[in-house]
C-alpha cells in the first residue's frame, strides 16, 4: 500500500513539475495559431522526453550517476567544458524566463507590475533551496501544479465542435494562409520545451537526492512512461483551449493573461482563480529546478559534494553555484526584457544543445559496465535513435529558421 | 599484470574523468589526470589520480586551460595538483572510491573556505533537510 502511495505521488509530482513557463506560453500560443495542427510535435516531444527520462533514471538507479557525470565521462574534459558552458547558459536563461513567469503571475493577481516582485521572488526560491526538504518541494510544487488541469475541464465545458479539433489533429500541417517555415519554426519551440534539456539534469540528479536503488526502477518506469505523458496532456489542453476559443475569434498570444482567457471564458472566476495557481505552482517549481539543475551541473562536471540531501555546509561551493544562479536569473528579468519573449529563446536555444545532452546519455545506457543487465533493450533503443534523429533535426534547423522567420512572428 | 579482472585497461574511458567519492558516497572530485612514472624496466604505471583545478587546467591546455589555472590559482592559493595515490584506491566502477581518511586528505581548499568564510555563517547551513 505505501509503495504504490509513493509511486502516484512520483508520478503526479512528475505530472505537475513536466508543465513550465515555457509550456504554458508555447502550448497557448500554437494552439491561438495553428489549433491542434502541431499536436504531432507533443506528441514526439512526449515519447522523447519519458524515453530519455526512463534511460537516465535506471543509470541513476543502478550505477547512482547522474547526468552530468556521464557528459564528463563520455565526453571527456575538454568538450565537456564547452558542453557545460552551452547548458549552463541555457539553463539560465530558462531560469529567467521561469522567475519572469512567477512575477508575471503575480502581477496578474495583485495588478502590481511584474518587475516590482523579481527580486522577493528570487530570494523566495532560494529560502526554499536553502531550507525545503527535497521531498517536500518536489510534491508539494508537483501537486499544486496539477491545478493546470483546469485548461482541460475548461475544454470540456466549452463544449467546442469537436469534429473541428480532431480534423486539426490529424492535419500535420499549417492552416491555410500559415506559411510553412514559420509552422516549423514554432514546431522545434514546442519540441524544445516538451523536451528542455534541464529536465533530465534534474529528474537525474532528484534520483540521486531521493537515493533511488535498484528497488526504485519500477517507480523510474512510472514516472517516465506514465507522468510525462500526463504532463504533455496538460500542454495540450492549454493549445486545445486556446485552440477551441482564441484562434476563432483571431486573438494571437503575446502574453500570459490571453492564455488565461478560455478558463475565464468557460469557468468564470473559479477558474481563473485556480489557473493562475496552475500557473504559479508550475512556474515555481521550474524556476526551483531550473536554478538547482544550474548547480546540479556544475558541481557535477567538476565533481563537488552537490545536493540537498546534504547540509548546505557539507556542499558550499554548490550551494553557492545556485545561489548565483538565481541572482543571475532575477537580474535579467529586472533588466526588463518581455518574459514571454525570453521563454520563447529559450526554448529555440534548447533546442540547438539537446543532442549535447542526449547523446551521452544514450551511449551510457548501452554500457554493461554501469547498468549490468539494465541496459537499453531493443525498444528504448529504437525509440531513443528515432528522438535523436528528430533531435538533431531540430538542432540544425532552429538557428535558421529563427533568422528565416524573425523569431516566429 | 591483472587489474580489475583485466589485462588492458583503457586509461581514459575507464579512469580518467571518473567521480571520486569516499565511503559514504560523498563527492571528493574528478579525476582530473593521471601521474605517470617510468619504472626501471621502461614501463609506465599509474601512481597517482590527480584532481583539482591545477589538474584539470593542465589536460585542458590552450587558452581555456591557462584561464582555469588562473582561476585556480586565485581560489586556492596552491600551485599543486591534489593526489591520491593509486594503490588508497578502495574500488574502481562507475565511481572511484577512497577511504574517508585519504579524501580528507585531499580535499578542495576553496570549499573549506567557502564553507567556513560564508556559508556557515548563514542561519541554517548546518540542518540537512533530507
Amino acid at each position: 500500500m505505501k509503495k504504490w502511495l509513493g509511486l502516484t505521488l512520483g508520478v503526479l509530482s512528475a505530472v505537475g513539475g513536466f508543465v513550465d513557463i515555457g509550456d504554458i506560453v508555447e502550448n497557448g500560443l500554437v494552439g491561438a495559431r495553428y489549433g491542434m495542427s502541431l499536436t504531432w510535435v507533443i506528441v514526439l516531444g512526449v515519447i522523447g522526453i519519458a524515453t530519455y527520462a526512463h534511460m537516465s533514471g535506471r543509470i541513476v538507479a543502478v550505477s547512482g550517476r547522474p547526468v552530468y557525470d556521464l557528459v564528463r565521462e563520455r565526453l571527456g574534459a575538454k568538450a565537456a567544458l564547452a558542453n557545460l558552458v552551452g547548458s549552463l547558459l541555457i539553463t539560465l536563461l530558462t531560469l529567467a524566463a521561469e522567475i519572469g513567469g512567477v512575477a508575471l503571475v503575480i502581477e496578474l493577481a495583485t495588478g502590481v507590475d511584474h518587475l516590482v516582485w523579481v527580486l522577493l521572488v528570487g530570494v523566495g526560491l532560494w529560502l526554499v533551496v536553502w531550507r525545503v526538504r527535497f521531498q517536500t518541494m518536489e510534491q508539494t510544487l508537483g501537486f499544486a501544479g496539477l491545478a493546470v488541469a483546469v485548461f482541460v475541464v475548461a475544454v470540456f465545458c466549452l463544449d467546442p465542435d469537436w469534429g473541428t479539433l480532431g480534423s486539426q489533429v490529424v492535419r500535420v500541417t499549417p492552416p491555410e494562409g500559415e506559411p510553412l517555415p514559420t509552422y516549423l519554426y514554432h514546431a522545434i519551440a514546442l519540441f524544445g520545451s516538451a523536451m528542455t534539456p534541464y529536465e533530465v539534469f534534474f529528474f537525474s540528479s532528484g534520483g540521486v537526492e531521493e537515493k533511488w536503488s535498484r528497488a526504485d526502477l519500477a517507480v523510474v518506469k512510472m514516472n517516465s512512461f506514465v507522468g510525462f505523458p500526463l504532463g504533455g496532456l496538460l500542454g495540450l489542453g492549454i493549445a486545445a483551449a486556446t485552440a477551441a476559443v482564441l484562434l476563432p475569434a483571431g486573438v494571437q498570444v503575446d502574453n500570459i493573461s490571453q492564455v488565461l482567457l478560455p478558463v475565464a471564458l468557460s469557468l468564470g472566476g473559479v477558474g481563473l482563480v485556480i489557473g493562475l495557481f496552475g500557473f504559479a505552482a508550475t512556474t515555481v517549481g521550474a524556476a526551483l529546478e531550473t536554478g538547482l539543475s544550474a548547480g546540479y551541473a556544475v558541481a557535477q562536471f567538476f565533481g563537488w559534494e552537490w545536493g540537498k540531501r546534504v547540509r548546505p555546509a557539507g556542499a558550499a561551493r554548490f550551494h553557492l553555484a545556485v545561489a548565483l544562479s538565481l541572482l543571475a536569473g532575477a537580474l535579467v528579468v529586472q533588466t526588463g526584457v518581455d518574459p514571454v519573449a525570453l521563454t520563447e529563446y529559450s526554448l529555440v536555444f534548447s533546442a540547438v544543445a539537446l543532442p549535447l545532452t542526449y547523446l551521452p546519455v544514450l551511449i551510457v545506457a548501452n554500457d554493461t559496465d554501469y547498468l549490468g543487465e539494465h541496459v537499453n533493450g531493443r525498444i528504448s533503443n529504437t525509440l531513443g535513435l528515432l528522438t535523436l534523429v528528430v533531435v538533431v533535426l531540430a538542432a540544425a534547423a532552429a538557428i535558421p529558421l529563427m533568422i528565416a522567420t524573425g523569431a516566429g512572428a | 599484470m591483472w587489474w580489475q579482472g583485466q589485462r588492458t585497461v583503457d586509461l581514459v574511458s575507464e579512469l580518467l574523468d571518473r567521480q571520486i567519492e569516499d565511503d559514504d558516497g560523498r563527492g571528493v572530485g574528478k579525476v582530473d589526470d593521471l601521474e605517470l612514472v617510468r619504472r626501471a624496466d621502461g614501463r609506465w604505471e599509474v601512481t597517482e589520480l590527480l584532481l583539482g583545478g591545477r589538474a584539470l587546467a593542465g589536460r585542458l591546455g590552450g587558452r581555456v586551460g591557462r584561464l582555469v589555472g588562473w582561476l585556480t590559482r586565485r581560489l586556492h592559493g596552491s600551485d599543486q595538483p591534489r593526489g591520491i595515490p593509486l594503490s588508497r584506491v578502495t574500488a574502481i566502477g562507475p565511481a572511484v572510491r577512497v577511504p574517508a581518511e585519504v579524501a580528507d586528505a585531499v580535499r578542495s581548499p576553496s570549499e573549506r573556505w567557502l564553507r567556513e568564510r560564508v556559508i556557515s555563517r548563514v542561519p541554517g547551513a548546518g540542518r540537512a533537510r533530507e
